[in-house]
């Protein structure tokens, strides 16, 4: 890859002959890779990768966890051959990888040896003008004047050193140079890219990220088996992590409630008091966009829902359950779903299948529905079913999902028992299994937990890359030429702008400079070529 | 013509290079993908057992809070006994296969100086108690809503897992661990070395373990 | 004023600026079909309306460049400044451009009026669902070519058709499928990063917009040619445009970028995930940064240089209409 807007420099033409030894060959191979054609092509292939990765459900991409799965399922002949292609990992699959990473190699390779040539450049002189400058040449500026050739050569060097342009005066020439920065900045630009590069390793490597469920009233401590998900990286040290503990006292909630976009949520706000390290208590706030920040470990609130607290008795009469279960929201309308196990019910295992409503509408028609996100007249619906629950052969089980199969649903006479419950409202289920009272409603909040210890790195880098590519943008690298001669009795003042970018010298620069350094007004303004404004 | 399919191998060696380097970043990045969504976290690890010399050992303990039952208690008031720290939970299903082998060591070890304390984690105390209840649990157990008790415990020494085990020495300190399920021969065999080493009989831990 | 009727005003803005619009451009697509009859070297007129002297050293008139995309022929713009002979123009070819680009300016007035207006009913920055990102958008893009046709980019006022046609467009959409009611932000979007990140993404989007209607009419000329001979001047400018915009706009674009990614960090912890609206803004930065690149390449400058902007375009409107309306993502919150 070489420099952005450097038309005039162009590599020349990397074919050589075939008696070509290995070290021609490899010379030959790396000049190519770090041609700009090879550059481009690399930059549209990598374009164009990143396309499937957005349209086919990627494994490691938040928003679903299942969406793979599911794909899967409904496409059972297309998902293997996608899966051996990568297709579902897109971007962690080795050929999106290789088109990357030729991509730094080949910008590497073209930006090493320009920050060479930017060296050089520096540290020598700005060139000096030919002695056959012609006032008919493009850009030239030409004037008679009756001062001494040194004014006239101090004078415009005055003015070109005020406009930070590197001056070298003869007795009666101009060289000056300008805008080695756009360069400098090109270089940044690119190098960031590596240095971004080195960011993101960092953040893979030894970061981490979980998910925690946490109910009103209970808490988290930041170790590793209070994550319910926790996905580290390869040299994560997961025994190692920050140590605070965190309890939610309130989750509050809004709602709108009113108008055309009734029910949006509002607001979102966990009242937490957190532990240090230290052991000091702080109490503080969690919000959407205002997380918690221990040491670097973050503390995100990324969603939120219900916890319709039961109390389930057995046949015996002996309380086996009673506190808040996580049901998962479903829709808009916060309808939500749970499961409930008392595996410790006797005489039998009892097990519970429920759908929380927050708000029925007052109507309480069939089929019973949610009609506001809030939980403003909540019904608990419950089915219930006993036998095995299958927790006691050790196997960790979902505690989302109910495994019926060694379980036989409660029935009613004949049909399935399937109760709409307000709260306060107590089922008794047939033949002295138990009940299931529906005692009221909290909320959990689901927090992202994470840690990155690449992303100051990363963020300098954004940083650098930014300036660096302003600069290179609208910095103009030109240079100034200025001659002084006798001509047949008179003395005359040649003086020329090339610019060395696209873009040309800034208009009215050289009116301006040679206007100061006494050029006689009005200015016949030479052909406007190169400059930004065109006539 | 020649130098132009020369061209062609070189470039096809270039991609391969670029294919084999980025199949070593991507090993090198890991798995990253998510696992399932149980809350039971179990080891995967090869060797869940760690057992601490007695010259490696750390400090003694300190955990305390209060009690699904009710009371308060603290681990450093059994100091003089080998106390052996049990995490659970009522959701967690491998608790429940080890809970009949704390049951029986708990009430096997309870003249010997042997003390067994429970931390229940992310429970509510009808279900903790009924828990107990069915397995003849007697022994307290923390309760630990917000996993400081956990918290504290991984302080001393690594707790990836519920279920986990935690055995201190007479002394209070961390003598030895097992993530995960814990088997009555494992537990036995440890409780039964960390006996043994305040009569002055050295044995070797690792290998009545590791068998 | 309440904020009901702040909403209302505003609405009713947006229908007096989309009728401005209609007319300008009419007048636009009129004065285009008369430049073009009027064939070459006829309208050079100058065009003191816009204030271009302002920037050019004095005595300098900004020329009236002539021919709709259509047409073909164009003067060069050099040898503007008044020197054609004026019996062969028609007198009001030129005099309808201005009142297209006067009324042009009215319409951006009246368009501004309504994204304050509607920033004022929803007591926050007027940028938080597809509505107003359109509204906001189509603002930025007339905003874009009116700067460009103040600073004398001659080749710009030719496209006047075509960015009024999809400024128009866009509020149509706006009103007709994207309408939401003025209201507060759902939580996701309350922070101080919507303003900056949204913002920037959505100026870059309108200086692309121009940019992209100038690729594509370089690709057109480039493909017909030009009998009159001139039509490498003609390229040259608008190759001069489609990159001048280009420059202006990338940078605005990755900074856009950066300040998502340090609001993705605050929001979820990590600044970058590949969700699909990340996905095609790098893809979008990708294309635009190989057009960069391919404008200094030798052979790729121009018109080649060209394509690699209009994918870059594509992508940007993708990542704004097929992402937000089809695929599920993290960004799926604006309530479109």
């Amino acid at each position: 890859m070489t420099l952005v807007d450097e038309p005039t420099q162009v590599r020349p033409p990397a074919d050589h002959g075939p008696e070509l030894g290995p070290v021609g060959l490899l010379r030959w191979a790396w000049r190519r890779l770090t041609s700009m054609r090879t550059a481009l092509i690399l930059l549209a292939l990598l374009a164009i990768a990143a396309v499937p990765g957005t349209l086919l459900p990627q494994r490691g991409v938040a928003t679903d966890p299942r969406a793979v799965a599911r794909f899967a399922q409904e496409n059972p002949d297309l998902a293997p051959v996608l899966d051996a292609l990568g297709l579902f990992e897109v971007f962690a699959a080795p050929w999106f990888a290789a088109i990357y990473l030729l991509l730094l190699v080949s910008l590497t390779g073209c930006v090493l040896p320009r920050c060479l040539v930017l060296w050089r450049a520096w540290r020598s002189p700005p060139p000096m003008p030919p002695s056959r400058l012609e006032a008919t040449s493009p850009g030239a500026v030409s004037w008679e004047t009756s001062d001494t050739a040194d004014e006239v050569v101090q004078r415009l060097a005055a003015q070109l050193r005020r406009r930070r342009f590197r001056v070298r005066v003869t007795r009666a020439a101009v060289g000056a140079e300008t805008g080695h920065v756009r360069e400098l900045g090109n270089l940044a630009f690119h190098l960031s890219l590596l240095v971004l590069l080195v960011g993101v390793a960092l953040g893979n490597l030894y970061g981490f990220e979980g998910r925690v469920i946490v109910q009103e009233g209970a808490g988290f401590s930041n170790t590793r088996s209070q994550y319910d998900e926790f996905w580290p990286g390869p040299r994560t040290d997961e025994d190692r992590l920050t140590p605070f503990s965190m309890t939610l006292n309130d989750l509050a909630v809004r709602y709108e409630t009113e108008g055309a976009r009734r029910g949006e949520p509002r607001d979102f706000r966990a009242d937490v008091t957190v532990t240090g390290s230290d052991g000091a208590e702080r109490d503080t706030e969690i919000r959407v966009n205002s997380p918690l920040d221990v040491g670097g470990t973050k503390m995100f609130l990324t969603g939120n829902g219900y916890a319709p607290v039961v109390t389930v008795r057995d046949g015996l009469g002996d309380t086996v359950f009673s506190g808040p279960v996580t049901f998962l929201p479903l829709d808009g309308m916060n309808t939500s779903e749970g499961v409930i196990k008392a595996p410790d019910a006797r005489p039998q295992q009892l097990g519970f299948e429920g759908v929380l409503l927050p708000t029925v509408s007052s109507s309480l028609e069939t089929p019973l529905v949610s009609v506001f996100p809030d939980a403003l007249a909540p019904v608990l619906v419950v089915t219930a079913w006993t036998g095995d629950l299958g927790m006691s052969d050790g196997a960790p089980q979902s505690v989302f999902q109910l495994d019926t199969s060694d379980l036989d649903q409660v029935e009613v006479d004949g049909e399935p028992l399937a109760e709409g419950l307000v709260v306060g409202q107590t089922v008794e289920l047939p033949d002295g299994l138990g009940s299931i009272t529906f005692d009221g409603v909290t909320r959990f909040a689901n927090f992202q937990i994470a840690s990155d210890p690449g992303k100051e790195i990363s963020l300098v880098a954004a940083i650098l890359l930014l300036v660096g590519l302003t600069v290179s943008l609208t910095v103009r690298r030109r240079r100034v030429l200025a001659l002084v001669r006798d001509v047949g009795g008179h003395r005359e003042v040649v003086v020329v702008s090339r610019g060395l970018t696209r873009l040309g010298p800034p208009a009215g620069e050289l009116a301006a400079v040679t206007a100061a350094a006494g050029r006689p007004a009005p200015l016949p303004e030479p052909s406007p070529s190169g400059h930004e404004e065109p006539q | 013509m020649e130098g132009r399919r020369r061209g062609w191998v070189v470039l096809v060696v270039a991609v391969v290079i670029a294919v084999a380097v980025a199949l070593g970043w991507s090993a090198l990045r890991g798995d990253t993908s998510p696992g399932g969504a149980d809350q039971a976290a179990t080891t995967a690890s090869a060797d869940p057992v760690l057992v601490v010399g007695e010259a490696d050992r750390g400090e003694p303990v300190a955990l305390s809070g209060s009690t699904i039952q009710g009371s308060q208690m603290s681990v450093a008031d059994l100091v003089g006994d080998v106390v052996v720290v049990n995490v659970w939970g009522s959701w967690c299903a491998p608790c429940r296969e080890e809970a009949p082998v704390l049951a029986a060591a708990s009430r096997d070890y309870a003249a010997r100086g042997v003390s067994f304390v429970g931390v229940n984690v992310r429970d509510n105390r009808a279900a903790a108690l009924a828990f107990e209840e069915r397995y003849g649990i007697t022994y307290p157990s923390i309760e630990d809503p917000d996993g400081r008790a956990v918290l504290a415990l991984s302080g001393y020494v690594p707790a990836r897992a519920v279920p986990v085990t935690v055995l201190l020495d007479r002394e209070g300190r961390v003598a030895a661990r097992v993530l995960g399920v814990v088997s009555d021969d494992i537990l036995r065999g440890l409780t039964d070395d960390l006996l043994a080493e305040s009569d002055g009989t050295p044995t070797s831990a690792s290998t009545a373990v590791r068998e | 004023m309440n904020p009901i009727q702040l909403a209302e005003t505003s609405n009713a803005l947006v229908v007096s600026a989309m009728a401005v619009y209609g007319l300008a451009l009419v007048l636009h697509a009129l004065g285009a079909g008369l430049r073009s009859r009027s064939g070459r070297g006829a309208s050079t007129l100058p065009l003191p309306a816009v204030g271009a002297s302002a920037r050019v050293p004095a005595g300098v008139a900004v020329g009236d460049a002539v021919g709709g995309i259509t047409g073909g022929s164009l003067d060069a713009p050099a040898s503007a400044g008044g020197g054609a002979p004026p019996g062969h123009t028609r007198p009001w070819a030129p005099r309808v451009g201005r009142v297209a680009v006067s009324l042009t300016v009215l319409g951006f007035l009246l368009h501004l009026g309504a994204v304050l207006a509607r920033g004022a009913a929803a007591e926050r920055v007027p940028w938080g669902n597809m509505y107003e990102f359109s509204l906001t958008g189509s603002l930025a893009a007339t905003g874009a070519y009116l700067v460009l046709m103040w600073r004398g980019w001659t080749p710009v006022r030719e496209l006047g058709v075509w960015i009024q046609s999809l400024v128009l467009l866009s509020l149509g959409l706006a009103t007709a499928v994207l309408y939401t009611p003025a209201g507060d932000l759902v939580p996701a979007l309350d922070s101080a990063w919507l303003v900056v990140h949204v913002v920037a993404a959505v100026v870059s989007g309108g200086i692309f917009t121009v940019g992209a209607v100038a690729a594509v009419a370089l690709l057109l000329r480039s493909r017909r040619g030009s009998p009159q001979g001139n039509s490498r001047q003609e390229r040259t400018g608008l190759a001069r445009l489609v990159h001048v915009t280009h420059l202006v706009a990338f940078p605005l674009w990755t900074f856009a970028v950066i300040a998502g990614a340090i609001w993705a960090e605050n929001a979820w912890g990590r600044y970058w995930g590949w969700d699909p609206k990340e996905t095609w803004a790098f893809i979008t930065w990708v294309f635009y940064a190989a057009y960069l690149h391919a404008e200094s390449t030798a052979g790729w400058s121009g018109r080649r240089a060209a394509w690699f902007a209009l994918a870059g375009y594509f992508a940007f409107l993708f990542n704004y209409f097929g992402v937000n309306l089809w695929i599920t993502g993290l960004h799926s919150y604006a309530g479109v």
